[in-house]
């Protein structure tokens, strides 16, 4: 068996059974997907998972890809192609893209769901697999000309890059430097160095084009300047089909990493040795809008990425526990002549493996609850109109999937990795390589720091406050119900407190930032406590959610008999849900009492005494 | 061409096998024989390469045993064919024999493609019964198989620590071992198609199977089913001081040297 474990119980019983996707599937814009098709696609890419894209996992971090600086170009270790060309081969793509690119549209729940078998099986083949997702929209927005280019990427399997950072430009993307020329012709002509260009360079598709963001000459400066361009790796002839000359957009370095070493991560210079000619997308300049449609799906995909490598981490510990003899029970630890017993028996790795499970399974409800408002969105689009409280919704959650899926994770995988004991910090194990592979996920798409700033100042505060308020007007009704049956009834009392405490805590940020109107200092103290607010606001969420997933388990475990299986997957619902509200809710209370206190000591000591 | 898979809908063998009151294989959460999927495959490869190829995907079975069907038509195929019916509870491997050499006969294929062996039963018996009941030629545990123009299949046999080089006439019954060739995974597009493929379902009268040579009349009967035992603790040789002497030893006295 490979390293990959995955929990297809968990993700079936998030889609059908708490988040009710069986009424949208099999209608609408989906009416190809019914439940049965897509309980099918999610049993198949499980065995594609954990069979093929699962194999060279850890041969590609052993023997990663090679970067030849004389003629610009990587060679990939032979075992992730293999993997890259199995997913390329079966085509489930193809759910991601409308019709008239030859695809058959499907819920974005039922699409992370499949993101998230890929994501824990090979992170990378998903990330190389981009090309699909980014061809829909170029053709979503571009030109005619682009909308061919689109449907030939499509057809031809072409990679595909976002290229936004530069050496002076990260999380501060308007400061920007490369510019676009305009020319005769109409093109544009690109200048300038980017950075932390993912999957820009390899050697598994003939083309490989860049969505590039860059400012044409005479713009303004900040994001608002920037313009979105398509610079393809080889020129096009968009009427037969065939690669023309090689464009002027060469990979100048490729990094060296702590993990995820089988995606390149690639400095790209453009027209240094021959013009890097670009399509301006839609013919308007409007890139940082357009952009962001492209950010947006690669948090959503970063925060999946994470969770996907806990939830596996999380059961490859669970495996060893299991497995793994060790001392004997604590209450017979004076007799010496009683029997060993597995780890599992022991409070301590019962109280971390719980504490892995809990915010595992939390976090993928997230990432389905999440997607059930893309999909919203979706149908509403299918019938021609917008859904903007979905919108909102999902404009709120992304943050959290992206901040709180990726912290949460990597700080449960060292947990993951101590369960194993020494053995977790041996390569014959996959976690240490979860670990290295996952601590990305916190960077980039944006830091957490910018999640949590991204999360109050523009989601909660610019909203004023209307998707929060739903969102924990939602959590109050929980509390308010009768769900579980007085079995949950201490648990929804707990979450009833901690949502008062988070509110709280959004309550006394927007008094300060509209203080700071007044006196600009006070904005400080906001900034002191955004990843504060985006952690407990996630620790309400993901209770709310596996008390909901509780609620359900409890109505199924009271039905008639469930199986062996089902009443041990529902056994552990509740308990989970349980040991999340009495051990991690309490916490909250303490963040928001820290919160109230900020001083602003910290922001005025001097530099010298750190 | 017209090509026959026969197929079996099996426990999931990676859990411990359950089994009912009377001693039957309890299929609850069952899926396609993974050793099945390696003759679907070569069914494929032959439909990939000579044009005209029609596969047919053909199970005996509880009504879940569609399933099975189902995901055979996902790989690749054009039809299937669900023998299912109340009577053939029960059955033993010359009975399931009897009813997929009757549906053969209707079906008329050029060539039959089975396992080396069921998961579940692995009795490896069927594809012999099967080639008997029709009269036609029969060719097992198959490693690699080419067919020719002027209508012979020839397959290297491997089995019993033996290579041989076989031929037949069409028509013709060939199993397959694991070794023939990696089957392909199900693509998106073979999902979506499956669903509109035809899936009939005979029963026994359909096929004038008489109903007293099946099922409860099968001639193997069960009488109890007990555990493996767990595995003994094995013999453990320290590398050291006369350590080499004592393997040695050991390995006479169980006669494997």
């Amino acid at each position: 068996m490979g390293h990959y474990k995955s929990n297809i119980r968990d993700l079936e019983f998030n889609l059908f059974e708490v988040f009710g996707r069986g009424e949208i599937l099999g209608g609408g814009p989906f009416q190809d997907i019914d439940e049965d098709t897509a309980r099918s696609i999610l049993d198949e890419v499980n065995r594609l998972a954990t069979g093929p894209l699962a194999e060279s996992f850890e041969d590609a971090d052993r023997h990663p890809p090679v970067f030849d600086p004389a003629t610009h170009t990587v060679t990939m270790p032979e075992s992730f192609k293999k993997s890259y060309q199995a997913w390329v081969d079966a085509e489930w793509w193809r759910m991601e893209l409308q019709p008239e690119l030859g695809g058959t549209p499907a819920p974005r729940s039922l699409v992370w769901s499949v993101a998230e078998l890929v994501l824990g099986a090979n992170p990378a083949v998903w990330m190389f697999g981009s090309g699909p997702a980014f061809a829909r929209l170029v053709f979503e927005l571009g030109t005619e000309d682009q909308k061919r280019f689109a449907e030939l990427a499509v057809e031809r399997n072409w990679g595909s890059t976002m290229v936004l950072t530069e050496p002076d430009a990260g999380s501060d993307v308007g400061a920007g430097r490369t510019k676009a020329v305009r020319q005769e012709d109409g093109t544009w002509h690109i200048e300038g160095v980017k950075r932390f260009i993912t999957s820009a360079e390899h050697d598994m598709a003939e083309n490989i084009f860049h969505l590039v963001l860059a400012r044409p000459e005479g713009h303004g400066p900040g994001t608002k300047g920037l313009s979105m361009f398509l610079v393809p790796k080889y020129l096009v002839d968009l009427e037969t089909g065939e690669l023309r000359e090689r464009n002027g957009a060469y990979v100048t370095n490729v990094e060296k990493k702590m993990g995820l070493k089988v995606s390149t991560t690639c400095e790209l210079t453009f027209g240094e040795k021959h013009p890097a000619v670009g399509y301006l997308v839609g013919d308007v300049h409007d890139g940082i809008r357009q952009m962001f449609m492209v950010i947006e799906h690669a948090r959503m995909m970063v925060g999946t990425k994470a969770i996907a490598t806990l939830s596996t981490g999380y059961l490859n510990a669970l495996d060893y526990a299991k497995n793994r003899v060790q001392g004997s029970d604590l209450s017979r630890s004076a007799d010496k002549t009683a029997p060993r017993v597995t780890i599992t028996h022991h409070p301590d790795v019962r109280r971390e493996l719980m504490l892995q499970k809990s915010y595992a399974e939390a976090m993928r409800a997230l990432v389905i609850y999440t997607a059930t408002f893309q999909d919203a969105v979706q149908i509403a689009e299918a019938e021609g109109r917008r859904d903007e409280v979905a919108e909102a919704m999902n404009d709120l959650l992304l943050p959290i999937v992206k901040g709180v899926g990726s912290e949460r994770s990597y700080e449960l995988l060292a947990r993951s990795l101590q369960t194993l004991g020494g053995s977790g910090f041996l390569q014959d194990y996959p976690i240490e390589q979860y670990i290295r592979d996952a601590k990305i996920d916190s960077l980039y798409e944006g830091t957490t720091a910018i999640q949590g700033q991204d999360l109050f100042f523009r989601k909660v505060l610019k909203n004023q406050g209307v998707a929060l308020g739903s969102l924990l007007g939602e959590v109050v009704t929980f509390v308010g119900s009768e769900a579980g049956n007085g079995r949950l009834k201490a648990e929804r009392a707990l979450l009833g407190e901690a949502a008062g405490e988070v509110k709280a805590m959004a309550d006394t940020m927007a008094g300060w930032a509209i203080a700071s109107l007044e006196s600009p200092k006070e904005v400080y103290k906001v900034g002191l406590n955004t990843t504060r607010f985006l952690m407990s606001l996630g620790d309400v969420v993901l209770a709310w959610l596996l008390l909901r997933q509780a609620e359900i388990a409890l109505a199924a475990l009271g039905a008639e008999a469930p199986d062996a299986a089902d009443t041990a997957f529902y056994t552990g619902k509740v308990a989970a849900a349980t040991f999340f509200a009495q051990t991690v809710l309490p916490r909250v209370a303490a963040e928001r009492r820290v919160l109230d206190a900020t001083p602003q000591d910290v922001m005025e000591l001097p530099e010298e005494a750190f | 061409m017209d090509i026959v898979v026969c197929v079996k809908y099996v426990p999931d063998m990676a859990d411990q096998p359950r089994f009912t009151a009377d001693h039957r294989v309890d299929r609850a959460g069952g899926q396609l024989s993974e050793l099945d999927e390696y003759a679907v495959e070569q069914a494929l490869r032959v439909a990939d390469t000579v044009p005209g190829t029609h596969v047919t995907h053909l199970t005996v079975g509880p009504p879940p045993a569609a399933e099975a069907l189902r995901r055979a038509l996902a790989m690749g195929g054009d039809a299937a064919v669900h023998v299912s019916d109340d009577g053939i509870a029960g059955s033993d491997a010359p009975a399931t024999a009897l009813i997929l050499a009757a549906a053969l006969r209707r079906l008329t294929p050029d060539l039959v493609l089975c396992a080396m062996a069921s998961t579940d039963g692995g009795t490896s018996l069927v594809p012999a019964m099967l080639a008997e009941h029709l009269e036609w030629p029969q060719l097992t545990f198959a490693a690699e198989m080419t067919l020719d123009q002027g209508g012979t299949v020839q397959i290297r046999r491997e089995a019993a620590g033996e290579v041989r080089h076989l031929a037949a006439e069409l028509p013709a019954v060939v199993s397959v071992t694991d070794r023939i060739g990696d089957p392909r995974y199900p693509s998106f597009k073979g999902i979506m198609a499956a669903k509109k493929k035809p899936l009939d379902t005979w029963t026994l009268a359909d096929l004038g199977v008489p109903a007293d040579r099946v099922g409860p009349a099968a001639r193997t009967v069960v009488d109890g089913i007990t555990a493996r035992p767990p595995r003994a603790a094995g013999t453990i040789v320290p590398a050291e001081g006369e350590g080499g002497r004592r393997l040695a030893d050991f390995l006479s006295t169980q006669k494997f040297i």
